[in-house]
């Protein structure tokens, strides 16, 4: 990997960016700054303007207001060398049909590295890094979901770029997969890759990311570590409680215990929302008890990036799948 | 980097299976076909004498005496007459004596000549009011003037085949009516019409090879008798020349005879095979189209892998066409060598020119999908839907489907052939059947050169453009 000069400790910049189709808003003043080594998740429901964003990131789209700068340089098109150190693993599975995986990654790390010795090298690290080596000579169309997903990435990353754009590559995968590709994410970052890894799962991102942005409308709604995120918000525990046919007027009776400020109750399954405090689970069971309520199970669970974005937008940040 | 791209593009559009069955298989079939269909057809008819019956019009006649006339006008000596008139009218007026000479043309003929400005009055006029004293030739000559006079009825009773039989011959001294009872008998391959110089009618019964030739032949002649008429029109002094210039028309229509007597292309069938081959060529189009669309970014996922790439777009893309072209050109090559050394299909002497015309060809085709490709963020089934209609509607209008087509759009609206990929194509394998290895050749495929180039250009110029508004 190449080393930055001395402004290229922030690696991607972003300043008020706007980006209109029509009468529509996909990027409101929108502003990120990304620093080397990160591994910084860009999280929002579909069309947030995730995407938008990156595709301005890397001139694709063009935009009505704002500044991009890459490794401290202006971005453009016609910025060759700032393309040079960019791998981009697309939404959707981006290989040609017709070649095999092998040629695939070879085709796509050709557009980046001239010299044939070190492109096959890099060809074969990629392989092996994505696991695909008993699949180099398929056809993308023999492959499952999750080594298509995989080929993907390895077509991304071949050419060993300094800033990796990952954009949703999980989805549609299975589980096992999902955790590979994650696994590998981390690999990459290790290896000293800045990475942006967009997705609407906020498990993925809780889990790999140094530094999250949520984004909604085109707008920054919040950003921070995750840890910085949920502490922004009133709730900090949830005690659910799976309990058949709860009478409405126990529903009031949770809601004047202590630190709980609300109480919903859907399928079986009541949520209580806590702000602060401590034992509110020992608090919730004694309720139950006392009032001879019969419940299968009871437990607690802290906030969730769904929780910070529920509280500050009233809306989920996953669709229900 | 250049080569690598070219290499890998040929080898996805080998695998594909859609286009190999398209582009390869499928003309290859569909050439056996053709082969089998039309050389049952033909070998059962081939040089037999097609029997017409003839009708020409008193106007025609007539038509061609005025053209005859004023073709033979000696209008010098004309002037010069009287000229001398009104020099000694003038003179004796001086001397205050009486003149009583007649005027060599009267006022009213002179002014009625001087009206005639076009070919359209030349042949409304009245030869009742014409100063035939001042004809370079004897009066009967004109007044004498019968129907095998016609520069038409000269071409017909003129064509022969290989073998030197006749190729129309017409059956005389019968009525419209016994014509007609004739035709509908199948005694007779056609009642032809002649009103005019151009007004040429074929009443046929039923298709058939017979027919076919016919209709070619008239086509032909109408379409030389229309040119001959543009170029009297395009000059007023052209009028003294009207009658020669309509013999020199009427000589390039010797080919007729010409490409039977040297076993030439008489065959009415081989045009499909001409069309089978423009077909191939146009169909490359698709070829090109979903290539180049694998790197534009608002076309595909692949497409934005490449274009936020580093790689040059302009370069990578001339790579990919390129291998369009190369694969293109092989199987345009194999196809027309089955045609001709599997099938024994005559495409005539210049065999190299064919296979020359037939790779240019291949770049109309290839250069079209390539810029219909750079054609906005429009889907590809969307664009591809757009080059049917090129290919089908430009089919019709250069007359693949109703030949008298290209003679409308060639009266109507010429440049428009010089723009419908089908037709420059088409007009390529014309000329060089029609006329051989000449200006006229050159001319077509010089038409092939610029019509790749300009669109090769148009798509060089809409790649640069480096974002997009939306993806």
């Amino acid at each position: 990997m190449e080393k930055g000069n001395a402004m290229s400790e922030t690696v991607v910049k972003i300043n008020n960016l706007v980006k209109r189709y029509k009468e529509l808003i996909a990027l409101d003043n929108f502003s990120l700054e990304i620093k080397e080594g990160e591994v910084f998740g860009l999280l929002g429901p579909n069309g947030s303007g995730k995407t938008t964003t990156i595709n301005c990131l890397l001139s694709l789209l063009t935009y009505d207001k704002g500044e991009v700068e890459l490794f401290g340089e202006k971005m453009s098109p016609s910025r060759r060398d700032l393309k040079r150190r960019i791998g981009v693993v697309c939404q959707n599975v981006a290989v040609f049909d017709e070649l095999t995986v092998y040629e695939n990654i070879d085709y796509f790390c050709g557009l980046y590295i001239k010299d044939k010795k070190t492109r096959k090298q890099y060809v074969e690290d990629a392989i092996a890094f994505v696991d695909l080596n008993d699949f180099r000579k398929f056809y993308p169309k023999k492959l499952s979901g999750g080594l298509l997903r995989r080929l993907n990435i390895a077509c991304g990353i071949a050419h060993k770029p300094d800033l990796i754009i990952l954009d949703e590559p999980t989805v549609a995968v299975d589980p096992q997969s999902r955790n590979k590709i994650l696994e590998g994410v981390v690999e990459l970052n290790q290896k000293g890759a800045t990475i942006i890894y967009t997705s609407h799962y906020m498990e993925e991102v809780e889990q790999i990311c140094s530094r999250i942005l949520i984004m909604d409308k085109g707008k920054e709604i919040a950003s921070g570590t995750s840890e910085e995120l949920k502490s922004k918000i009133k709730n900090t525990e949830n005690v659910i409680v799976d309990v058949r046919r709860l009478p409405e007027e126990h529903m009031d009776g949770v809601k004047k215990l202590n630190h709980v400020y609300d109480v919903q109750y859907m399928g079986d399954k009541l949520t209580i929302k806590c702000d602060g405090g401590k034992h509110n689970i020992t608090h919730v069971i004694e309720y139950f008890s006392d009032n001879n309520i019969n419940y299968d199970r009871i437990y607690s669970e802290l906030p969730t990036l769904n929780d910070v974005f529920l509280e500050i937008t009233g809306k989920e940040l996953r669709d229900k799948e | 980097m250049f080569g690598r791209i070219c290499i890998a593009e040929l080898k996805r559009l080998v695998r594909s299976k859609k286009y190999m069955f398209w582009t390869f298989a499928f003309p290859i079939m569909l050439g056996t076909l053709f082969y089998f269909a039309f050389s049952t057809i033909y070998s059962s008819q081939k040089s037999e004498t097609i029997p017409v019956v003839i009708e020409v019009t008193d106007n025609a006649i007539n038509e061609y005496k005025v053209l005859q006339a004023f073709s033979n006008l000696d209008t010098d000596q004309m002037s010069n007459d009287l000229e001398q008139y009104y020099e000694d009218k003038a003179v004796a007026e001086a001397m205050g004596e009486s003149f009583d000479k007649e005027i060599p043309i009267s006022d009213e003929t002179m002014d009625k000549i001087e009206d005639v400005q076009s070919y359209d009055d030349m042949k409304k006029y009245d030869l009742a009011d014409f100063p035939y004293d001042y004809l370079k030739v004897d009066r009967s000559e004109i007044d004498n003037i019968s129907k095998d006079d016609l520069p038409f009825i000269k071409v017909l009773n003129d064509l022969t085949y290989d073998d030197g039989n006749k190729m129309v011959e017409e059956v005389e001294g019968i009525t419209h009516e016994e014509a007609e009872k004739m035709l509908s008998d199948g005694d007779i391959a056609g009642i032809i019409t002649v009103d005019s110089m151009q007004d040429i009618y074929l009443l046929v019964n039923g298709n058939g090879v017979k027919h076919s030739i016919l209709s070619t032949i008239i086509s032909e002649y109408k379409l030389e008798a229309g040119k001959a008429i543009d170029t009297i029109n395009d000059d007023h002094e052209n009028l003294e020349r009207s009658s020669e210039i309509m013999d020199e028309s009427t000589e390039s229509i010797e080919y007729i005879e010409a490409k039977s007597t040297a076993g030439d292309n008489k065959d009415p069938f081989i045009a499909y095979f001409y069309n089978l081959i423009a077909m191939i060529a146009i169909m490359g189009s698709t070829a090109s189209l979903n290539v180049i669309v694998m790197s534009q970014a608002n076309q595909s996922d692949v497409g934005i892998r490449v274009d936020m790439s580093p790689s040059i777009k302009i370069i990578h893309e001339l790579a990919q066409l390129l291998a369009v072209v190369i694969l293109q050109s092989i199987i345009l090559i194999f196809t027309l060598t089955y045609l001709i050394f599997i099938l024994g299909i005559n495409f005539g002497g210049n065999i190299t020119f064919i296979y020359l015309t037939t790779l240019l060809a291949g770049l109309v085709g290839d250069t079209l999908g390539f810029m219909i490709a750079h054609f906005g963020k429009i889907a590809i089934d969307k664009k591809e839907a757009f080059l049917m209609a090129i290919f089908l509607g430009g089919g019709f209008m250069s007359g693949l489907m109703y030949g008298d087509m290209k003679i409308i759009v060639e009266q109507k609206a010429p440049w428009f052939n010089r723009i419908n990929p089908s037709a420059v194509i088409t007009d390529a394998f014309y000329a060089l059947n029609v006329f051989g290895v000449g200006p006229r050749y050159y001319r077509a495929l010089m038409y092939i050169l610029i019509t790749s180039g300009v669109m090769l250009l148009i798509g060089c110029i809409l790649s640069r453009r480096s974002s997009y508004k939306s993806l």
